[in-house]
Protein backbone atom coordinates (compact mmCIF):
# COMPACT_ATOMS: atom_id res chain seq x y z
CA UNK A 1 0.00 0.00 0.00
CA UNK A 2 2.70 2.47 1.08
CA UNK A 3 5.12 1.42 -1.65
CA UNK A 4 2.33 1.66 -4.21
CA UNK A 5 1.55 5.19 -3.02
CA UNK A 6 5.22 6.15 -3.28
CA UNK A 7 5.53 4.73 -6.81
CA UNK A 8 2.31 6.46 -7.85
CA UNK A 9 3.67 9.74 -6.48
CA UNK A 10 6.93 9.32 -8.44
CA UNK A 11 5.12 8.70 -11.72
CA UNK A 12 2.64 11.51 -11.10
CA UNK A 13 5.53 13.85 -10.28
CA UNK A 14 7.29 12.99 -13.53
CA UNK A 15 4.08 13.59 -15.44
CA UNK A 16 3.09 16.86 -13.75
CA UNK A 17 6.57 18.39 -13.77
CA UNK A 18 6.84 17.49 -17.51
CA UNK A 19 9.99 15.51 -16.78
CA UNK A 20 8.52 12.40 -18.39
CA UNK A 21 7.46 14.34 -21.48
CA UNK A 22 10.90 15.88 -21.88
CA UNK A 23 12.60 12.52 -21.37
CA UNK A 24 10.39 10.83 -23.97
CA UNK A 25 10.72 13.73 -26.42
CA UNK A 26 14.52 13.67 -26.22
CA UNK A 27 14.66 9.89 -26.62
CA UNK A 28 12.26 10.01 -29.61
CA UNK A 29 14.38 12.78 -31.13
CA UNK A 30 17.52 10.65 -30.88
CA UNK A 31 15.59 7.62 -32.15
CA UNK A 32 14.51 9.53 -35.26
CA UNK A 33 17.92 11.13 -35.65
CA UNK A 34 19.66 7.78 -36.29
CA UNK A 35 17.87 6.80 -39.55
CA UNK A 36 17.69 10.40 -40.74
CA UNK A 37 21.43 10.93 -40.17
CA UNK A 38 22.22 7.64 -41.90
CA UNK A 39 20.04 8.62 -44.85
CA UNK A 40 21.23 12.20 -45.22
CA UNK A 41 24.96 11.92 -44.47
CA UNK A 42 25.96 10.57 -47.93
CA UNK A 43 23.83 13.24 -49.65
CA UNK A 44 25.42 15.89 -47.50
CA UNK A 45 28.90 14.67 -48.31
CA UNK A 46 28.10 14.49 -52.05
CA UNK A 47 26.82 18.07 -51.93
CA UNK A 48 29.99 19.09 -50.11
CA UNK A 49 32.12 17.37 -52.75
CA UNK A 50 30.18 19.09 -55.53
CA UNK A 51 30.81 22.52 -54.01
CA UNK A 52 34.50 21.85 -53.29
CA UNK A 53 36.61 21.44 -56.48
CA UNK A 54 39.04 18.52 -56.46
CA UNK A 55 37.27 16.58 -53.69
CA UNK A 56 35.74 13.23 -54.55
CA UNK A 57 33.82 11.07 -52.05
CA UNK A 58 33.22 7.44 -52.75
CA UNK A 59 30.63 6.08 -50.34
CA UNK A 60 28.68 2.85 -50.29
CA UNK A 61 24.91 3.36 -50.32
CA UNK A 62 23.53 3.87 -46.78
CA UNK A 63 21.97 0.84 -45.10
CA UNK A 64 20.19 -0.26 -41.94
CA UNK A 65 23.62 -1.10 -40.47
CA UNK A 66 24.42 2.64 -40.55
CA UNK A 67 21.23 3.31 -38.61
CA UNK A 68 22.25 0.79 -35.96
CA UNK A 69 25.74 2.28 -35.78
CA UNK A 70 24.37 5.83 -35.37
CA UNK A 71 21.77 4.62 -32.86
CA UNK A 72 24.43 2.94 -30.72
CA UNK A 73 26.55 6.11 -30.84
CA UNK A 74 23.60 8.11 -29.53
CA UNK A 75 23.05 5.54 -26.78
CA UNK A 76 26.70 5.72 -25.78
CA UNK A 77 27.26 9.45 -25.95
CA UNK A 78 24.08 11.47 -25.57
CA UNK A 79 21.36 9.47 -23.87
CA UNK A 80 23.35 8.58 -20.71
CA UNK A 81 23.75 12.34 -20.18
CA UNK A 82 20.00 12.75 -20.46
CA UNK A 83 19.49 9.95 -17.92
CA UNK A 84 22.01 11.61 -15.63
CA UNK A 85 20.29 15.00 -15.85
CA UNK A 86 16.88 13.50 -15.12
CA UNK A 87 17.98 11.30 -12.21
CA UNK A 88 20.67 13.33 -10.43
CA UNK A 89 18.14 15.19 -8.26
CA UNK A 90 16.05 12.12 -7.42
CA UNK A 91 17.09 11.92 -3.76
CA UNK A 92 19.41 14.93 -3.35
CA UNK A 93 16.69 17.24 -4.69
CA UNK A 94 14.28 16.05 -2.01
CA UNK A 95 16.97 16.58 0.61
CA UNK A 96 17.62 20.11 -0.68
CA UNK A 97 13.96 21.08 -0.85
CA UNK A 98 13.19 19.61 2.57
CA UNK A 99 10.44 17.30 1.33
CA UNK A 100 12.33 14.17 2.38
CA UNK A 101 11.94 14.50 6.20
CA UNK A 102 8.23 15.13 5.73
CA UNK A 103 7.87 11.72 4.04
CA UNK A 104 10.34 9.76 6.15
CA UNK A 105 8.73 10.93 9.40
CA UNK A 106 5.76 8.81 8.32
CA UNK A 107 5.67 5.03 8.88
CA UNK A 108 7.60 4.45 5.67
CA UNK A 109 10.80 2.42 5.50
CA UNK A 110 13.74 4.07 3.84
CA UNK A 111 14.16 1.02 1.61
CA UNK A 112 10.59 1.41 0.31
CA UNK A 113 11.20 5.09 -0.36
CA UNK A 114 14.39 4.39 -2.34
CA UNK A 115 12.88 1.41 -4.15
CA UNK A 116 9.87 3.43 -5.28
CA UNK A 117 12.08 6.25 -6.46
CA UNK A 118 14.30 3.95 -8.51
CA UNK A 119 11.36 2.02 -9.91
CA UNK A 120 9.64 5.24 -10.96
CA UNK A 121 12.76 6.36 -12.80
CA UNK A 122 13.33 2.93 -14.36
CA UNK A 123 9.74 2.82 -15.65
CA UNK A 124 10.13 6.28 -17.16
CA UNK A 125 13.39 5.19 -18.78
CA UNK A 126 11.78 2.03 -20.14
CA UNK A 127 8.94 4.05 -21.66
CA UNK A 128 11.33 6.58 -23.21
CA UNK A 129 13.61 3.88 -24.60
CA UNK A 130 10.62 1.97 -25.95
CA UNK A 131 9.41 5.06 -27.81
CA UNK A 132 12.97 5.72 -29.01
CA UNK A 133 13.20 2.16 -30.33
CA UNK A 134 9.81 2.26 -32.06
CA UNK A 135 10.50 5.60 -33.73
CA UNK A 136 13.99 4.54 -34.88
CA UNK A 137 12.78 1.15 -36.12
CA UNK A 138 9.76 2.60 -37.95
CA UNK A 139 11.77 5.26 -39.74
CA UNK A 140 14.55 2.86 -40.53
CA UNK A 141 12.13 0.33 -42.03
CA UNK A 142 10.61 3.15 -44.04
CA UNK A 143 13.93 4.43 -45.37
CA UNK A 144 16.07 1.28 -45.54
CA UNK A 145 13.68 -1.63 -45.25
CA UNK A 146 15.66 -2.82 -42.23
CA UNK A 147 16.91 -3.67 -39.61
CA UNK A 148 15.23 -6.88 -38.65
CA UNK A 149 12.85 -5.90 -35.77
CA UNK A 150 13.67 -8.95 -33.56
CA UNK A 151 17.38 -8.12 -33.47
CA UNK A 152 16.59 -4.43 -32.99
CA UNK A 153 14.48 -5.24 -29.90
CA UNK A 154 17.26 -7.42 -28.45
CA UNK A 155 19.72 -4.60 -29.14
CA UNK A 156 17.50 -2.20 -27.21
CA UNK A 157 17.17 -4.60 -24.30
CA UNK A 158 20.94 -4.67 -23.92
CA UNK A 159 21.19 -0.91 -24.45
CA UNK A 160 18.44 -0.51 -21.87
CA UNK A 161 20.48 -2.48 -19.36
CA UNK A 162 23.46 -0.20 -20.03
CA UNK A 163 21.28 2.88 -19.44
CA UNK A 164 19.88 1.23 -16.31
CA UNK A 165 23.45 0.87 -15.01
CA UNK A 166 24.01 4.59 -15.67
CA UNK A 167 20.71 5.30 -13.92
CA UNK A 168 21.71 3.21 -10.89
CA UNK A 169 25.10 4.96 -10.61
CA UNK A 170 23.39 8.36 -10.85
CA UNK A 171 20.90 7.23 -8.22
CA UNK A 172 23.76 6.20 -5.93
CA UNK A 173 25.38 9.62 -6.44
CA UNK A 174 22.09 11.33 -5.69
CA UNK A 175 21.77 9.40 -2.44
CA UNK A 176 25.35 10.10 -1.35
CA UNK A 177 25.45 13.81 -2.23
CA UNK A 178 23.91 16.58 -0.17
CA UNK A 179 23.08 18.72 -3.21
CA UNK A 180 21.88 18.06 -6.74
CA UNK A 181 24.93 19.77 -8.26
CA UNK A 182 27.25 17.55 -6.24
CA UNK A 183 25.20 14.52 -7.26
CA UNK A 184 25.53 15.52 -10.92
CA UNK A 185 29.30 15.93 -10.65
CA UNK A 186 29.66 12.60 -8.85
CA UNK A 187 27.39 10.79 -11.33
CA UNK A 188 29.29 12.25 -14.26
CA UNK A 189 32.53 11.06 -12.67
CA UNK A 190 31.16 7.53 -12.23
CA UNK A 191 29.92 7.45 -15.83
CA UNK A 192 33.28 8.74 -17.09
CA UNK A 193 34.98 5.99 -15.09
CA UNK A 194 32.70 3.46 -16.75
CA UNK A 195 33.72 4.79 -20.18
CA UNK A 196 37.43 4.81 -19.30
CA UNK A 197 37.28 1.22 -18.03
CA UNK A 198 35.36 0.27 -21.17
CA UNK A 199 38.14 1.68 -23.35
CA UNK A 200 40.90 -0.37 -21.65
CA UNK A 201 42.06 -3.34 -23.75
CA UNK A 202 41.31 -6.28 -21.47
CA UNK A 203 39.14 -4.77 -18.76
CA UNK A 204 36.89 -3.31 -21.44
CA UNK A 205 35.48 -6.71 -22.35
CA UNK A 206 34.03 -6.99 -18.85
CA UNK A 207 32.77 -3.43 -18.66
CA UNK A 208 29.08 -2.52 -19.14
CA UNK A 209 30.10 -0.53 -22.24
CA UNK A 210 30.91 -3.85 -23.93
CA UNK A 211 27.15 -4.48 -23.90
CA UNK A 212 26.79 -1.78 -26.53
CA UNK A 213 29.09 -3.47 -29.07
CA UNK A 214 27.18 -6.72 -28.51
CA UNK A 215 23.92 -4.77 -28.87
CA UNK A 216 25.22 -3.30 -32.15
CA UNK A 217 25.99 -6.75 -33.53
CA UNK A 218 22.52 -7.97 -32.55
CA UNK A 219 21.01 -4.93 -34.24
CA UNK A 220 22.52 -5.78 -37.61
CA UNK A 221 21.71 -9.47 -37.26
CA UNK A 222 25.29 -10.69 -36.68
CA UNK A 223 25.29 -11.48 -32.94
CA UNK A 224 28.72 -13.18 -32.91
CA UNK A 225 30.06 -14.13 -29.52
CA UNK A 226 27.93 -12.94 -26.58
CA UNK A 227 29.49 -10.55 -24.03
CA UNK A 228 28.25 -12.62 -21.13
CA UNK A 229 30.92 -11.40 -18.74
CA UNK A 230 29.94 -7.79 -19.45
CA UNK A 231 26.31 -8.75 -18.89
CA UNK A 232 27.16 -10.30 -15.52
CA UNK A 233 29.31 -7.34 -14.51
CA UNK A 234 26.56 -4.91 -15.54
CA UNK A 235 24.02 -6.71 -13.38
CA UNK A 236 26.52 -6.77 -10.52
CA UNK A 237 27.25 -3.01 -10.87
CA UNK A 238 23.52 -2.34 -10.99
CA UNK A 239 22.91 -4.36 -7.83
CA UNK A 240 25.97 -2.91 -6.04
CA UNK A 241 24.90 0.67 -6.82
CA UNK A 242 21.41 0.07 -5.46
CA UNK A 243 22.59 -1.80 -2.37
CA UNK A 244 25.21 0.89 -1.77
CA UNK A 245 22.55 3.58 -2.03
CA UNK A 246 20.32 1.74 0.44
CA UNK A 247 23.14 1.04 2.93
CA UNK A 248 24.08 4.71 2.96
CA UNK A 249 20.53 6.04 2.95
CA UNK A 250 19.26 3.89 5.82
CA UNK A 251 21.78 5.55 8.15
CA UNK A 252 21.64 9.03 6.67
CA UNK A 253 20.90 11.88 9.07
CA UNK A 254 18.20 14.19 7.76
CA UNK B 1 6.23 4.59 31.79
CA UNK B 2 3.14 3.40 29.87
CA UNK B 3 1.36 6.58 30.91
CA UNK B 4 3.89 8.84 29.27
CA UNK B 5 3.52 10.22 25.77
CA UNK B 6 7.23 10.93 25.41
CA UNK B 7 10.17 9.80 27.47
CA UNK B 8 13.84 10.62 26.92
CA UNK B 9 16.58 9.03 29.00
CA UNK B 10 20.12 10.36 28.76
CA UNK B 11 19.54 11.46 25.19
CA UNK B 12 22.85 12.55 23.71
CA UNK B 13 23.69 13.72 20.22
CA UNK B 14 27.13 14.69 19.06
CA UNK B 15 28.00 16.22 15.67
CA UNK B 16 31.77 15.92 15.53
CA UNK B 17 33.06 18.24 18.25
CA UNK B 18 29.65 19.81 18.86
CA UNK B 19 27.52 18.37 21.62
CA UNK B 20 23.95 19.17 20.55
CA UNK B 21 22.25 17.13 23.29
CA UNK B 22 23.93 16.33 26.55
CA UNK B 23 22.11 13.54 28.37
CA UNK B 24 18.63 15.02 28.08
CA UNK B 25 16.01 13.53 30.39
CA UNK B 26 12.41 14.38 29.71
CA UNK B 27 8.96 13.08 30.61
CA UNK B 28 5.89 14.31 28.78
CA UNK B 29 2.50 13.17 30.08
CA UNK B 30 -0.34 12.35 27.72
CA UNK B 31 -2.97 14.81 26.47
CA UNK B 32 -1.22 18.05 27.27
CA UNK B 33 0.21 20.84 25.17
CA UNK B 34 3.84 20.68 26.20
CA UNK B 35 6.12 23.64 25.54
CA UNK B 36 9.72 22.76 24.78
CA UNK B 37 11.59 25.98 25.38
CA UNK B 38 15.14 27.00 24.81
CA UNK B 39 17.30 29.62 23.15
CA UNK B 40 18.53 29.11 19.59
CA UNK B 41 20.97 26.21 19.41
CA UNK B 42 19.74 24.68 22.67
CA UNK B 43 18.99 21.32 21.03
CA UNK B 44 15.25 21.62 20.46
CA UNK B 45 15.27 20.69 16.76
CA UNK B 46 17.75 17.88 17.36
CA UNK B 47 15.41 16.41 19.99
CA UNK B 48 12.47 16.78 17.61
CA UNK B 49 14.34 15.02 14.81
CA UNK B 50 15.32 12.14 17.09
CA UNK B 51 11.71 11.75 18.19
CA UNK B 52 10.56 11.85 14.56
CA UNK B 53 13.02 9.07 13.70
CA UNK B 54 15.02 11.22 11.30
CA UNK B 55 18.31 11.07 13.18
CA UNK B 56 19.71 8.62 15.69
CA UNK B 57 21.00 9.62 19.12
CA UNK B 58 24.67 9.06 19.89
CA UNK B 59 23.60 7.66 23.27
CA UNK B 60 20.48 7.34 25.35
CA UNK B 61 16.97 6.38 24.41
CA UNK B 62 13.73 8.01 23.40
CA UNK B 63 10.28 6.42 23.67
CA UNK B 64 6.97 7.51 22.28
CA UNK B 65 3.82 6.04 23.79
CA UNK B 66 6.04 3.46 25.46
CA UNK B 67 7.72 2.26 22.24
CA UNK B 68 11.39 2.95 21.53
CA UNK B 69 12.03 5.35 18.67
CA UNK B 70 14.24 3.98 15.93
CA UNK B 71 15.28 5.43 12.61
CA UNK B 72 15.16 2.00 11.04
CA UNK B 73 11.83 0.82 12.44
CA UNK B 74 8.94 2.76 10.93
CA UNK B 75 6.30 1.14 13.18
CA UNK B 76 6.61 3.65 16.04
CA UNK B 77 6.09 6.51 13.60
CA UNK B 78 2.45 5.44 13.29
CA UNK B 79 1.98 7.11 16.68
CA UNK B 80 3.72 10.33 15.67
CA UNK B 81 2.80 13.35 13.59
CA UNK B 82 5.69 15.67 12.81
CA UNK B 83 5.81 19.24 11.61
CA UNK B 84 9.37 20.47 10.90
CA UNK B 85 10.33 24.08 11.42
CA UNK B 86 10.06 24.81 7.71
CA UNK B 87 7.58 22.35 6.23
CA UNK B 88 8.25 21.63 2.56
CA UNK B 89 5.78 20.06 0.16
CA UNK B 90 5.65 18.92 -3.42
CA UNK B 91 4.72 22.20 -5.04
CA UNK B 92 3.06 20.49 -8.00
CA UNK B 93 0.48 18.79 -5.75
CA UNK B 94 -2.73 20.26 -4.42
CA UNK B 95 -3.16 20.16 -0.62
CA UNK B 96 -5.87 17.52 -1.00
CA UNK B 97 -3.59 15.33 -3.11
CA UNK B 98 -0.82 15.73 -0.56
CA UNK B 99 -3.06 14.75 2.35
CA UNK B 100 -4.41 11.74 0.43
CA UNK B 101 -0.81 10.74 -0.34
CA UNK B 102 0.08 11.03 3.37
CA UNK B 103 -3.06 9.04 4.18
CA UNK B 104 -1.77 6.17 2.05
CA UNK B 105 1.62 6.42 3.76
CA UNK B 106 0.07 6.10 7.21
CA UNK B 107 -1.94 3.10 6.07
CA UNK B 108 -5.40 4.49 5.30
CA UNK B 109 -7.41 3.01 2.45
CA UNK B 110 -8.20 5.23 -0.55
CA UNK B 111 -11.71 6.30 0.55
CA UNK B 112 -10.54 6.75 4.17
CA UNK B 113 -7.61 8.89 3.06
CA UNK B 114 -9.85 11.09 0.91
CA UNK B 115 -12.38 11.49 3.74
CA UNK B 116 -9.63 12.35 6.24
CA UNK B 117 -8.09 14.84 3.79
CA UNK B 118 -11.41 16.67 3.49
CA UNK B 119 -11.87 16.70 7.28
CA UNK B 120 -8.42 18.15 7.83
CA UNK B 121 -8.72 20.75 5.08
CA UNK B 122 -11.83 21.93 6.90
CA UNK B 123 -10.03 21.89 10.27
CA UNK B 124 -7.09 23.98 9.09
CA UNK B 125 -9.29 26.27 7.03
CA UNK B 126 -7.86 25.33 3.64
CA UNK B 127 -11.08 24.04 2.10
CA UNK B 128 -11.20 26.92 -0.37
CA UNK B 129 -7.63 26.25 -1.51
CA UNK B 130 -8.06 22.47 -1.80
CA UNK B 131 -7.59 22.46 -5.58
CA UNK B 132 -4.82 25.05 -5.80
CA UNK B 133 -1.20 24.03 -6.24
CA UNK B 134 0.79 24.11 -2.98
CA UNK B 135 3.60 25.88 -4.85
CA UNK B 136 1.60 29.11 -4.68
CA UNK B 137 0.76 28.92 -0.97
CA UNK B 138 1.72 31.59 1.59
CA UNK B 139 3.86 30.72 4.60
CA UNK B 140 0.80 30.62 6.86
CA UNK B 141 -1.08 28.30 4.53
CA UNK B 142 1.91 25.97 4.34
CA UNK B 143 2.14 25.92 8.12
CA UNK B 144 -1.54 25.01 8.44
CA UNK B 145 -1.15 22.33 5.78
CA UNK B 146 1.90 21.14 7.71
CA UNK B 147 -0.21 20.67 10.81
CA UNK B 148 -2.90 18.91 8.77
CA UNK B 149 -0.41 16.42 7.27
CA UNK B 150 0.91 15.68 10.76
CA UNK B 151 -2.63 14.86 11.90
CA UNK B 152 -3.64 12.53 9.06
CA UNK B 153 -2.90 9.29 10.95
CA UNK B 154 -4.59 10.52 14.17
CA UNK B 155 -1.24 10.37 16.00
CA UNK B 156 -0.93 9.91 19.74
CA UNK B 157 1.85 12.48 19.78
CA UNK B 158 2.17 15.58 17.65
CA UNK B 159 5.67 17.03 17.32
CA UNK B 160 5.61 20.68 16.25
CA UNK B 161 8.97 22.33 15.71
CA UNK B 162 8.64 26.12 16.06
CA UNK B 163 5.12 26.07 14.61
CA UNK B 164 4.57 29.82 14.75
CA UNK B 165 8.02 31.39 14.61
CA UNK B 166 7.87 32.59 11.00
CA UNK B 167 4.24 33.62 10.89
CA UNK B 168 2.65 37.06 10.92
CA UNK B 169 0.37 37.88 13.89
CA UNK B 170 -2.78 36.64 12.16
CA UNK B 171 -1.15 33.41 11.01
CA UNK B 172 0.20 32.91 14.52
CA UNK B 173 -3.21 33.42 16.06
CA UNK B 174 -4.73 30.85 13.71
CA UNK B 175 -2.03 28.25 14.36
CA UNK B 176 -2.16 28.69 18.13
CA UNK B 177 -5.94 28.43 18.07
CA UNK B 178 -5.60 25.20 16.16
CA UNK B 179 -3.07 23.82 18.64
CA UNK B 180 -5.39 24.62 21.54
CA UNK B 181 -8.16 22.65 19.85
CA UNK B 182 -5.86 19.71 19.14
CA UNK B 183 -5.03 19.19 22.80
CA UNK B 184 -8.41 17.52 23.25
CA UNK B 185 -7.40 14.54 21.14
CA UNK B 186 -3.62 14.26 21.19
CA UNK B 187 -0.42 15.17 23.03
CA UNK B 188 1.18 18.24 21.50
CA UNK B 189 4.93 18.57 21.99
CA UNK B 190 5.83 22.01 20.73
CA UNK B 191 9.27 23.52 20.54
CA UNK B 192 9.52 27.27 20.48
CA UNK B 193 11.45 30.27 21.69
CA UNK B 194 8.36 32.49 21.63
CA UNK B 195 7.37 32.68 25.27
CA UNK B 196 4.05 34.37 24.61
CA UNK B 197 2.96 31.29 22.64
CA UNK B 198 3.84 29.02 25.53
CA UNK B 199 1.99 31.30 27.96
CA UNK B 200 -1.06 31.05 25.75
CA UNK B 201 -1.35 27.38 24.86
CA UNK B 202 0.94 25.18 26.96
CA UNK B 203 0.06 23.49 30.24
CA UNK B 204 3.51 22.05 30.89
CA UNK B 205 6.92 23.41 30.03
CA UNK B 206 10.48 22.15 29.80
CA UNK B 207 13.37 24.57 29.41
CA UNK B 208 16.61 23.39 27.89
CA UNK B 209 19.93 25.05 27.20
CA UNK B 210 23.10 23.63 25.72
CA UNK B 211 21.41 20.28 25.27
CA UNK B 212 20.47 19.89 28.94
CA UNK B 213 17.19 20.09 30.76
CA UNK B 214 17.13 23.08 33.11
CA UNK B 215 13.61 22.67 34.44
CA UNK B 216 10.36 20.92 33.75
CA UNK B 217 6.99 21.57 35.37
CA UNK B 218 3.58 23.11 34.91
CA UNK B 219 3.61 26.81 34.03
CA UNK B 220 2.40 27.99 37.43
CA UNK B 221 4.78 25.72 39.29
CA UNK B 222 7.68 27.04 37.23
CA UNK B 223 6.77 30.60 38.05
CA UNK B 224 6.53 29.86 41.74
CA UNK B 225 9.67 27.78 41.85
CA UNK B 226 12.03 29.76 39.68
CA UNK B 227 10.86 33.33 39.14
CA UNK B 228 12.11 36.10 41.38
CA UNK B 229 9.53 38.65 42.58
CA UNK B 230 8.95 41.26 39.92
CA UNK B 231 8.11 44.94 40.39
CA UNK B 232 6.81 47.17 37.62
CA UNK B 233 7.49 50.89 37.81
CA UNK B 234 5.77 53.29 35.44
CA UNK B 235 6.74 56.94 35.05
CA UNK B 236 5.00 59.77 33.22
CA UNK B 237 8.20 60.71 31.40
CA UNK B 238 11.40 58.75 31.01
CA UNK B 239 13.39 58.89 34.23
CA UNK B 240 17.06 59.18 33.30
CA UNK B 241 19.41 57.22 35.53
CA UNK B 242 16.65 55.39 37.39
CA UNK B 243 17.46 52.00 35.86
CA UNK B 244 21.14 52.44 36.78
CA UNK B 245 20.26 53.42 40.36
CA UNK B 246 18.04 50.39 40.76
CA UNK B 247 20.71 48.08 39.35
CA UNK B 248 23.12 49.37 41.98
CA UNK B 249 20.90 48.28 44.88
CA UNK B 250 22.14 45.14 46.65
CA UNK B 251 18.75 43.36 46.60
CA UNK B 252 18.00 44.18 42.94
CA UNK B 253 18.50 41.72 40.13
CA UNK B 254 17.76 42.23 36.46
CA UNK B 255 16.25 45.57 35.45
CA UNK B 256 14.64 45.96 32.03
CA UNK B 257 13.51 49.32 30.72
CA UNK B 258 10.96 49.71 27.92
CA UNK B 259 10.25 53.40 27.48
CA UNK B 260 8.54 54.67 30.61
CA UNK B 261 8.12 51.18 32.09
CA UNK B 262 10.75 49.42 34.17
CA UNK B 263 10.65 45.79 35.29
CA UNK B 264 12.77 44.96 38.29
CA UNK B 265 13.46 41.44 39.45
CA UNK B 266 14.22 41.45 43.16
CA UNK B 267 16.60 39.01 44.81
CA UNK B 268 15.07 39.85 48.18
CA UNK B 269 11.35 40.61 47.96
CA UNK B 270 10.88 41.90 51.52
CA UNK B 271 13.81 44.34 51.29
CA UNK B 272 12.51 45.46 47.90
CA UNK B 273 9.07 46.15 49.36
CA UNK B 274 10.70 48.05 52.24
CA UNK B 275 13.21 50.15 50.34
CA UNK B 276 11.65 50.68 46.91
CA UNK B 277 9.20 53.43 48.05
CA UNK B 278 12.13 55.50 49.36
CA UNK B 279 14.02 55.18 46.07
CA UNK B 280 10.93 55.95 44.02
CA UNK B 281 10.02 58.89 46.25
CA UNK B 282 12.75 60.88 44.57
CA UNK B 283 10.78 60.72 41.32
CA UNK B 284 8.12 62.97 42.75
CA UNK B 285 5.24 63.62 40.34
CA UNK B 286 6.92 61.64 37.57
CA UNK B 287 5.90 58.35 39.23
CA UNK B 288 2.62 57.01 37.81
CA UNK B 289 2.51 53.66 39.61
CA UNK B 290 4.58 50.86 41.04
CA UNK B 291 3.40 47.41 41.95
CA UNK B 292 4.52 43.85 42.51
CA UNK B 293 3.32 41.77 39.56
CA UNK B 294 3.15 38.06 38.75
CA UNK B 295 6.37 36.92 37.14
CA UNK B 296 6.04 35.86 33.53
CA UNK B 297 7.48 32.80 31.87
CA UNK B 298 10.05 35.11 30.34
CA UNK B 299 11.24 36.00 33.85
CA UNK B 300 11.60 32.29 34.63
CA UNK B 301 13.34 31.66 31.32
CA UNK B 302 15.80 34.51 31.78
CA UNK B 303 16.51 33.57 35.35
CA UNK B 304 17.20 29.94 34.52
CA UNK B 305 19.46 30.85 31.63
CA UNK B 306 21.37 33.37 33.74
CA UNK B 307 22.16 30.86 36.45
Amino acid sequence: MRTKALIRKELLEQWRTRRLWVLCAVFIFFGLLAPITARLTPDLLRWLAATTPGVVFQLPPPSAADVVSQYIKNLTQSLPLVVLLVAMGAVSGEKERGTLPMVLAKPVSRGAFLGAKFLGLALALALALGLCMVSACYYSLLLFNGPEPGGFVLMNLLAGLYLLVVLALTFLASTLAASTVMAGVLAFGLWALLLILGALPRVGRASPTALLSWAGRLGIGRPGEGEWLALGVSLAVLAAALIGAWLHFRRQEL
Amino acid sequence: MAGLAIECRGLTKRYGAVLALDGLNLEVPRRVVFGFLGPNGAGKTTTMKILAGLIAPTAGEARIAGRPVSREDPAVRRSVGYLPEEPAFYGWMTPREYLVFVGALVGLSGPEARRRADELLELVNLREAARRRIGGFSRGMRQRLGIAQALVGRPEVLLLDEPSSALDPLGRRDVLGLIERLAEETTVFMSTHILADVERVCQQVAIIAQGRLLAQAGKEELRQRYAAPVFEIETAAEAPGLAERLRGLPWAGRVVQEGNLLRLMARDASRAREELPTVLGTLGGNLVRYEQVLPTLEDVFVRLLEV
